[in-house]
């Protein structure tokens, strides 16, 4: 007997994919998601470009986080150039990533994903119903645009950042008018924090190794140290002596796993797990008062851990607005060598690593570029596994839109790597 | 009353960056007092443009392979209706959703705002040309968005198919 629930594609998700969870018996046998958006191979075109155009070209695999792909590429360059950069120009990197996790967060967090605690299909369906909520949200992810346009110089794709810093450093009263706008967004974020520890979460738990950046004194965005809530504390040139990308046969993107163990999960619930004690103390209040402590075992609640996440890089941005000088010069200095080079940084969605090879010219010889989405792809086929006998009870409907939001828990870009949802879900002979 | 025309689209998809082209062009003419001329490539910050004050053109590309280069108004139940219009989505929220949202959580009148689409097929590659059928629509999709400021043009004739 196969049973098929058919569906067209999934919407608020980046991408295109299918599932299939196959039943022996009564008992789950195998989940596939499968990625059919055709591979892109930014990693063998970036071969024989010039270093400075990494930054630049990797921004391209994504519209969402292209700022994620920048500064990864920007200090893996720097990394292998022997480049180091101001606090200046550290800090105005902070910023503008915070632009970007703003942006990307309060759009997953308001506009396509808060809709399925509620049975919704979309966000105008909640703005009809709870209209301040979507306003929160449009409020919030406004000054993430307003973020990235003033220090990247447009709000998608920006073109303002290079490998050494910016090609020109905004003006304090450019960046000082900032200031009004995030705090507005970060009181109309407090303001819903109690709705949105409301929503219906379920029981479902599982046991994750979580993965993330540690830095030592900040929570994570472009520095620090690998860590696991299994053991695993190394620096991003060892990355890939304990994670490994491998090919299945069912998907166009690379699963990784950590060597000899499996999967892991990484983003918003993982860093929000290992650095809970980085949180900046409005963050910490702001957790409470959702009831997040660590460790947060269920996916579901990843939407609060951004919720976190957007009070915690709001704050810091009115922190950096605040104290901000113009770094001078606007980059560093950079001449090109040979030489490797690693890099990885927390985009919204998990971490996103970056090594380089490059000749005495300039010229990249070796990239690997390895997404969150796909670090995750491994931990959604487990969670949907592990969800799978209760999935099969369910009407087709149901059972579609269940599994749909059990994947947006991930918030996945699946273009990335990786539009989905086609779900199939057949019974074995 | 004050006008605004939004030009959104996304300059390196080749043809999805036709609304901002016709902005470009539009800035490129002596434009009437009262109207604000704007481009943008986030869909979804177009909620928050249109709690302004006055009326608002949206130009913007369509998905439709099969009339590339067709410059019409939306008709309001292409805009509004159950089965909206298809237009270039990023990540869930497009153009007619964030107007959808806007007129749901406008808290007096809702906005008034009429949308100028030109026809264009899936974009397949990053290039920042436009193809010759689309190209040529820059023109026409101009005068269309005049018209619409000085009320000569009538968004309901226009968005019949073939207008």
């Amino acid at each position: 007997m196969t049973r098929t629930i058919k569906v067209d594609f999934l919407t608020r998700v980046e991408g295109e994919g299918a599932l299939i969870i196959r039943f022996k018996g009564k008992q789950p046998s195998s989940v596939e998601l499968k990625i059919y958006e055709p591979p892109r191979f930014f990693e063998a075109f970036l071969r024989g470009r010039c270093a400075f155009e990494a930054p630049d070209i990797t921004a391209r695999i994504c519209g969402i986080c292209p700022i994620a792909y920048q500064m990864s590429a920007c200090h893996a360059i720097e990394d292998a150039l022997g480049v180091r950069v101001s606090p200046e120009i550290r800090a105005l990197r902070r910023l503008l990533y915070a632009g970007e996790w703003v942006g990307s967060h309060a759009l997953h967090v308001f506009m396509l994903h808060a809709p399925d605690f509620l049975g919704m299909n979309d966000a105008l369906e909640v703005a009809k119903i709870h209209p301040e909520v979507v306003k929160a949200g449009l409020l919030v992810k406004k000054v993430g645009n307003l973020l990235v346009t003033a220090l990247g110089g447009r709000e998608i794709h920006p073109v303002n950042i290079k490998v050494g810093g910016f090609y020109r450093a905004p003006t304090v009263a450019e960046i000082g008018a900032l200031a009004p706008e995030i705090e507005q967004a970060l009181l109309a974020l407090e303001g819903q924090l109690d709705w949105l520890a409301a929503l219906p979460f379920g029981p479902f738990e599982r046991e994750y190794e979580f993965v993330s950046l540690r830095h030592e004194s900040e929570y994570p965005f472009c520095e620090g140290r690998i860590v696991s809530s299994g053991g695993v504390d190394v620096a991003i040139a060892e990355y890939e002596s304990v994670f490994e990308e491998y090919q299945v046969p069912h998907s166009t993107a690379l699963h990784s796993r950590i060597r000899e163990r499996g999967a892991y999960l990484c983003g918003p619930l993982s860093r929000f797990n290992l650095n809970f004690d980085r949180l900046r103390p409005r963050a910490e209040a702001a957790a409470r008062r959702l009831g997040l402590t660590p460790p947060v075992k269920n996916p579901y609640k990843s939407i609060l851990a951004r919720t976190v996440e957007l009070v915690q890089v709001l704050d810091e941005a009115l922190e950096l607005v605040d104290r901000y000088r113009p770094p001078e010069p606007a980059s560093a200095p950079c001449e090109l060598c040979a030489g490797s080079g690693h890099g990885a940084t927390e985009a919204p969605r998990g971490t996103l690593y970056h090594r380089f090879d490059i000749d005495e010219n300039g010229a990249i010889l070796t990239a690997k570029i390895v997404p969150p989405t796909s670090q995750n792809q491994a931990s959604i086929e487990a969670d949907l596994f592990a969800m799978a006998t209760s999935l099969a009870e369910l009407p087709p409907p149901e059972a579609r839109r269940s599994a749909e939001h059990a994947v947006r828990n991930y918030d996945p870009c699946i273009s990335c790597s990786t539009h989905f949802l086609d779900l199939r879900m057949e019974q074995e002979a | 009353m004050t006008c605004h025309i939004v030009g959104v689209g996304e300059p390196t998809a080749g043809d999805d960056g036709v609304g901002l082209a016709v902005v470009e062009r539009l800035r490129s003419l002596p434009l009437p007092a009262g109207l604000d001329v704007c481009s943008l490539r986030d869909p979804s910050a177009l909620a928050g443009l249109l709690t302004r004050p006055g009326r608002t053109l949206v130009i913007d590309a369509l998905l439709d392979s099969e009339r590339v280069g067709e410059v019409r108004f939306l008709a309001p139940a292409e805009l509004f209706g159950e089965s909206r219009a298809r237009a270039i989505s990023s990540h869930g929220v497009d153009t007619l959703l964030a107007i959808a949202l806007a007129r749901a959580l406008a808290e007096r009148e809702p906005p008034e705002v009429s949308v100028l689409t030109i026809a264009i097929g899936p974009p397949t590659k990053f290039c920042v040309e436009l193809s010759g059928r689309v190209a040529e629509a820059i023109e026409p999709a101009t005068q269309a968005a005049l018209g619409w400021v000085l009320g000569s043009e009538n968004p309901q004739r226009l968005g019949e198919p073939g207008g």
